[in-house]
């Protein structure tokens, strides 16, 4: 069977597009836009683009109201509602930590003041600057999605960096796409297989494989109580519907203890999550809707 | 300057400083401390002493083993200027033959217009003296001619103020092309866009010709004397070739102040294997800036802000199985990831950057002062940098020439060095 096949990088890692059963050329086309509109994000959110409307926030939206445009206000408000819904466990000011910035303040994203209507923000704290990598790829995703639909490829899997995956529809040969974790002692075995039909998964932690399977370290999440990076030597991943949920939920859930996970995972609907963590040696993995652990 | 004794001191290795030796000329350096030494010291003497000199100046203030003597420049403002910049240390004059006079000399430094480049380098040259000539060369191939010849015949060294081959992200991104990570080359595009009128203020209407010699056919080739040639240089330099023809269009379409020379340009050059230059350049819009686009079947570089984009990067092993799996109907779990997979070492594939600046070392501006000195002091006699210079400036003359006479212009092999 014809199956469509592109990669390019972006944001620091790559994407992978896998579209089956259709013309190569329209498939060509599309993954064009699909590129085009996730370097234009990239270059929007870039935290180093020095052009970049979170770099314009940065400089000069510090104790001044600065109005931005609408996609970018409304990311802001996603982050913040999120920010709300994970306890502060999701925080674009604490994330900006991560780049080695003065420490001093303790400020998260409460001392962000964001108008919607007025498409304003202003960041009420001296030094404090956002971070929006905990939700780009994510977004990105969304984005690529909907490209897809509109041009009427119902089937398709969308790998970004290996962490994001959206699948649309289902693999030709059954009724939805199966993707697995690996065990990270066992690289040929999995630790858990997730079915995908119109669904997202995000996974968040601290490492991944290099292409010969070798296992690298990857520590990039702030705890938003310590101001820290944190290294937990585990993943969470997190399978919904949206992607953009699905990023900001690994991200936060990452941060939290196993109960604190199991509230929000059961406040929220629709949303599946999984930890997969080395203690002492065994790989751990929690599944938080069926409150369990299995040991390997 | 006069003693070689203990010059073997001065030979730093290239590869220390990390940069890469794709070119011979690069391979004397030294920042070695008995520069200090006053038969180390290189004597210049610099002439034309504006922006550019200003600029140029204030670099080789900063190095070691090379003393400014003389300044010379016939617009009193820049002539005052340049005796306060180097705070009467060096001596100043309005003539520079009376300059090339100054026994003391080791080399000049010229940073005059265009029109002045080739009268003043050759008769340095005659006298006995090592020259830096800004780029272009000249306005003409005669010109140019004239100049190597003059270089050739005293045994001097004729260095051309190209600093791009003495930028280490060029040279990283030169080896990539050798290394092949391009792939085959097929296409260059370049351009060079500001969006201002390119005058510079003039005190009194009689200096308008002095001061924005730029604009006038007399002194200038205008954008591809001063913006083109370097791209141009880049362009040989990446092809390892300078091309054979030459097409393109000129106008002056915006900026209809009574300038003579094009604000707006766009060409095509031709190179031996059918390799093509795009170039264009225009001053009423800055939107797309500058940029050097290397197109090859694998790959693409820009050059200017040192970014390398693959053609097809490699996809996860869990993709190229699913891709697999779909082809023979096979209904499989795809393996994926942990956290978000990153390139493996940064000279691998990286999407963006694959050039960090390396600390500690000067601006390309300074670095090519560094190299001149020790040639000097090496009296070493170096085509290399010259040919590069030639090749560039004879580019941006035939480019002109091909937007004036409105037709195709085939470069002779005698205008390639
Ligand atoms: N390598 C680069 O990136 C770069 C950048 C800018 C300019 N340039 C080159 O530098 C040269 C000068 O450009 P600029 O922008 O400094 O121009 P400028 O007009 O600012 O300076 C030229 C100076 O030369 C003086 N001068 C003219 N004729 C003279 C003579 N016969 N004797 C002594 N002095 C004389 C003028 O009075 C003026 O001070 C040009 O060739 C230009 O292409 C190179």
């Amino acid at each position: 069977m014809d199956v469509f096949c592109d990669t390019f990088y972006a944001m620091g890692t790559r994407l992978s597009l896998v579209i089956p059963q259709i013309n190569k050329l329209y498939c060509e086309n599309v993954s064009q836009e699909i590129k085009a509109e996730i370097l234009r994000i990239e270059n929007k959110l870039s935290f180093f683009n020095p052009n970049s409307d979170v770099s314009l926030i940065n400089r000069d939206a510090v104790h001044h109201e600065l109005k931005i445009d609408k996609e970018t206000c409304s990311l802001i408000a996603k982050s913040l509602e999120h920010h709300q819904l994970t306890g502060g466990a999701f925080d674009i000011c604490k994330a900006a930590l991560k780049h080695g910035l003065p420490n001093s303040s303790n400020n998260g994203c409460e001392s962000i003041v964001l108008d919607t209507k007025a498409s304003t923000i202003c960041l009420k704290s001296d030094h404090l600057k956002i971070d929006l990598g905990g939700i780009g790829k994510g977004y990105a995703l969304e984005r690529a999605k909907k490209i897809l639909l509109q041009a009427n490829v119902d089937n398709a899997l969308v790998s970004f960096g290996e962490s994001s995956i959206l699948a649309l529809g289902n693999q030709p040969g059954g009724n939805c796409w199966k993707v697995g974790l690996r065990s990270k002692k066992n690289t040929e075995k999995f630790v858990h297989k997730f079915n995908l039909y119109n669904s997202s998964i995000s996974i968040s932690g601290d490492w991944h494989f290099h292409d010969n399977l070798g296992v690298a370290s990857n520590t990039h999440i702030v705890d938003p109580l310590s101001n820290k990076l944190l290294s937990k030597n585990k993943l969470i991943a997190v399978h919904c519907e949206s992607p953009l949920e699905a990023e900001i939920l690994s991200t936060a859930l990452y941060t939290k203890s196993d109960e604190e996970i199991t509230s929000i995972v059961q406040q929220l609907k629709g949303i599946k999550c999984i930890s997969h963590s080395l203690q002492k040696e065994r790989e751990v993995l929690t599944d938080y809707q069926a409150v369990n652990k299995v040991q390997f | 300057m006069s003693n070689p004794i203990s010059r073997r001191k001065f030979i730093g290795n290239i590869s220390a400083l990390g940069l890469a030796s794709t070119l011979p000329f690069m391979s004397t350096f030294s920042f070695a401390s008995d520069l200090s030494s006053p038969s180390n010291i290189v004597n210049v003497g610099i002439i034309g002493v504006g922006s550019r000199g200003k600029v140029l100046l204030l670099n080789i203030q900063k190095i070691q083993g090379i003393k400014i003597i003389a300044v010379c420049d016939n617009y009193d403002t820049n002539y005052k200027r340049a005796i306060s910049l180097t705070r009467n240390t060096a001596k100043a004059y309005t003539d520079h033959r009376k300059l090339l006079e100054n026994k003391d000399l080791d080399a000049v430094i010229i940073a005059t217009p265009l029109h002045e480049h080739a009268h003043i380098t050759i008769d340095a040259l005659n006298s006995g003296l090592h020259v830096f000539c800004e780029k272009s060369m000249a306005k003409t191939a005669e010109d140019c001619n004239a100049m190597v010849s003059a270089a050739l015949r005293n045994n001097k060294i004729l260095q051309i103020g190209h600093q791009r081959l003495f930028d280490p992200m060029y040279h990283k991104a030169i080896e990539m092309i050798q290394n092949k990570q391009l792939g085959s080359l097929t296409q260059i595009r370049a351009f060079w866009h500001r969006n201002r009128d390119w005058r510079k203020p003039v005190p009194s209407p009689e200096l308008e010709r002095k001061i924005n010699w730029r604009l006038y056919e007399e002194y200038s080739l205008g954008l591809m004397t001063e913006l083109a040639s370097h791209h141009l240089q880049v362009a040989n330099w990446v092809y390892g070739a300078a091309p054979i023809s030459v097409a393109g269009f000129g106008s002056i379409n915006y900026w209809k102040d009574g300038r003579e020379l094009f604000d707006n340009v766009n060409l095509v050059y031709k190179y031996p294997n059918g390799n093509h230059l795009v170039y264009d350049s225009l001053i009423s819009n800055k939107h797309y800036g500058m940029e050097v686009q290397v197109m090859g079947d694998k790959g693409t570089l820009e050059m200017e802000k040192g970014n390398y984009f693959l053609e097809h990067p490699p996809a996860a092993p869990g993709i190229l199985q699913l891709v697999n799996d779909i082809e023979k109907g096979i209904f499989e779990t795809v393996p994926i990831g942990g956290a978000s997979w990153v390139p493996e070492t940064a000279n691998k594939v990286k999407p963006t950057k694959y050039h960090q600046t390396q600390k500690g070392l000067p601006e390309p501006t300074e670095l090519q002062f560094h190299s001149f000195a020790n040639h000097i002091r090496e009296n070493k006699i170096d085509e290399e940098n010259l040919k590069h210079g030639y090749n560039s400036s004879i580019c941006a003359i035939m480019g002109h020439k091909a937007m004036l006479e409105n037709k195709v212009i085939e470069i002779p092999d005698n205008l390639r060095m």
